[in-house]
């Protein structure tokens, strides 16, 4: 035996209760589960997890950290989140299989919609792959996360069609090479294909797999049926009677090819609760016929962010701001502020927003001298300087001369009661987290702490058992990934342990940790003690990443 | 049975509470959509978007989420100085302020 976790609650992913016994690893794998001998133990490494929950390694569904596994082998920070396997490639866009003469366009689309920036590529990737195959022997080098990679319809498009693939549907012919590429693709490592119903590329135009028609699909998913693979759907999430389209042709494209579908995102606003209900009703009565639709809805709560030198709609109901933001260029505004007749006009026009002022965040400055203050509410800085949130803001963005970035959290998704119940829905898989994308945004880590912290603890939503099972078994399941994804004799150790009473996502935050000098928002985790991956310790909160190369193609 | 929340943060609470810009036309020209609701919405993506509702002869009702530029070029092709002058406006508006958003990239 290699290690042995001792003394352990262990909730092992089925939703069973927790039951407190050791766990024993050997050659990666799981070998013993209960009270072991003396005998059995010599020699093995020592987990003391008395008082903590032993799990199996939390499965993040929908990520796009396709890039920075080209420079961190561990996808950070998803690791210390607890999530031992990732599923890159979502959306049509993966990063092979991909041409020499397209690289600089998938460079464009990343930027675009995941807001990597050029410099992370150009200073972070040494461009020696093609092919799929030649991208995951890349990626392999030095691995310390699972991946489950998808291929990106988009990228298979541009492969066969050139500049074409964003200019009309496909030949037969072309179908037919797309498929044997997608077969090669499969055979190579990817767990299935994604595609876009929505996203757009950075010339503003339909990203490649919208000008495909209805067969060039069908025909790509029989290929999935004959690999057992997935199909992943970005759809038109904002709108209800399209998502209730798509998930009828999923469901059909599911029953046809006896494939497994999943679309994402599905949000949960006060303005389509009802939408939502009817999407819920229709993924019903479609899993009821025997098709497999999963719609992914992520945890965390979106929040908006702004600063005055991009006009936000939140400043819609004050025409006199919004004009103002909209129509001056950065010293008109700086100007407008600093007149103090002008500044009084604007400020009295804001008055009846104070509660909002007063919530927002300072998340972000230009300055040292402000440097301290982020993280703070506008109330909180404003009492320290005796101002009210509004004058403070402004006073803040003149400091930093409209560099100054403010948070207003939790504005959409926000129902706790109601997402607790979406999430807890036995046809619902929690994902959708976006994980490595929005990097200039917003965090897209910490959605499994906040799973815990939010809607275990705070709302009892889901039990620990259960919001586990969701995270693990039921994903592994979904997506066809074996081995993992429950704690049992045989299965490969991907394991988390961690306290249920203080496992979370931490504060928001930006690291400058992007190649380029690049800069992302993160969040730290709480309550994670230990992960590991392949049964070799990947994290542990005393001594951080291992750097251990145990990652997998899964 | 999913019910929309009513109040949780000051903030929340005062953007959903804000005056319902929910006022029906008395009349809806035949073959046409009108305006009927407006409301800020917090776009995936981390930014404000707006989200209209038209509502067509037949009393059914489709709902438009629009980016700001989006918003800006309806609000000024609408002559709208604030979000309740929208409000009975022709659908027409949301068509050439999407296509004079798309040209303009």
């Amino acid at each position: 035996m290699d290690l042995i976790i001792k003394n352990g609650t262990i909730a092992d992913g089925t939703g069973a209760p927790r039951f407190v016994a050791d766990i024993g690893i050997t050659n990666h794998r799981i070998s013993h589960i209960g009270e072991l001998t003396e005998g059995a133990q010599q020699g093995a490494e020592e987990i003391d997890a008395t008082g903590k929950i032993v799990s199996p390694g939390f499965i993040d569904p929908h990520t796009h950290f396709d890039a920075q596994l080209l420079w961190d082998g561990a996808a950070k920070p998803a690791i210390e989140h607890g999530v031992t396997t990732i599923v890159p490639g979502n959306c049509s866009l993966s990063l092979a299989p991909l041409k020499a003469e397209h690289r600089m366009k998938l460079v464009g689309m990343f930027n675009q919609i995941e807001e990597m920036p050029h410099k992370a590529f150009s200073e972070g990737v040494t461009w020696d792959w093609e092919t799929f195959d030649e991208y995951i022997t890349r990626i392999q080098r030095d691995l310390t996360i699972n991946v489950a990679p998808l291929a990106g319809h988009s990228l298979l498009r541009l492969w066969v069609m050139g500049n074409d693939a964003m200019a009309r549907v496909a030949t037969l012919e072309e179908i037919n090479a797309m498929c044997k590429l997608l077969e090669q693709c499969i055979i190579a490592g990817a767990t299935g294909l994604s595609t876009s119903f929505v996203d757009m590329d950075e010339r503003l135009q339909p990203v490649p797999s919208r000008y495909a028609c209805t067969e060039e699909l069908d025909a790509l998913c029989s290929v999935l049926g004959q690999h057992q693979k997935i199909l992943q759907v970005v759809h038109e999430f904002y709108d209800t009677d399209l998502t209730l389209a798509r998930v009828d042709q999923l469901a059909d494209l599911s029953l046809k090819h006896n494939i497994t579908t999943t679309l994402s995102p599905l949000f949960l606003n006060a303005d389509n609760a009802r939408g939502v209900e009817q999407i819920m009703a229709r993924v019903d009565e479609q899993m009821a016929r025997g098709a497999r639709v999963w719609p992914q809805v992520q945890t965390r709560p979106i929040d908006i962010s702004f600063c005055f030198e991009v006009p936000s709609l939140l400043f819609m109901r004050l025409p006199t701001w919004y004009a103002l933001m909209r129509f001056s260029n950065k010293e008109q505004i700086i100007s407008a502020f600093e007149d103090p007749e002008r500044r009084a006009a604007l400020v009295s026009e804001a008055q009846s927003m104070m509660p909002l002022w007063s919530a927002l965040v300072l998340r972000r400055v230009e300055t040292a001298d402000n440097l301290p203050l982020v993280g703070m509410t506008l109330e909180a800085i404003g009492a320290a300087r005796g101002k009210n949130a509004l004058e403070t803001m402004i006073d803040l963005s003149l400091e930093e001369r409209l560099g100054a970035h403010f948070l207003a959290a939790n504005m959409g998704h926000n129902d706790d009661h109601a997402v607790g119940e979406l999430l807890r829905h036995p046809n619902v898989m929690i994902g959708a987290s976006d994980g490595g994308a929005h990097i200039l945004s917003f965090s897209t880590y910490g959605d499994t702490g906040y799973l815990f912290s939010k809607f275990v603890r705070d709302c009892n939503a889901l039990s620990l058992e259960l919001a586990i099972k969701k995270i693990t078994a039921d994903t592994a399941n979904i997506w066809g990934i074996k081995e993992r994804g429950e704690i049992k004799v045989g299965n490969i150790a991907d394991i988390t342990i961690f306290d249920p009473a203080n496992i979370d996502r931490g504060e928001e935050h930006y690291v400058q940790d992007v190649p380029g000098d690049g800069y992302r928002y993160v969040r730290d985790a709480l309550g994670v003690d230990q992960v590991l991956i392949h049964g070799k310790l990947a994290f542990s909160q005393s001594d951080g990443y291992t750097d251990t190369p145990c990652g997998q193609i899964v | 049975m999913i019910n929309p929340q009513t109040q949780f943060c000051p903030a929340t609470s005062f953007l959903w509470n804000l005056p319902r810009l929910n006022l029906l036309p008395n009349k809806i020209n035949s073959m046409t959509a009108l305006i009927s609701h407006v409301h800020l919405n917090a776009a995936h993506e981390g930014i404000a978007e707006l989200i209209v509702t038209l509502t067509f002869e037949n009393g059914g009702q489709s709902q438009v989420p629009l980016d700001p530029n989006t918003s800006s070029i309806l609000m000024s092709r609408c002559q709208a100085s604030d979000l309740s002058e929208l409000i009975g406006q022709d659908w027409t508006h949301i068509r050439d302020a999407l296509t004079e958003s798309f040209n303009s990239n």
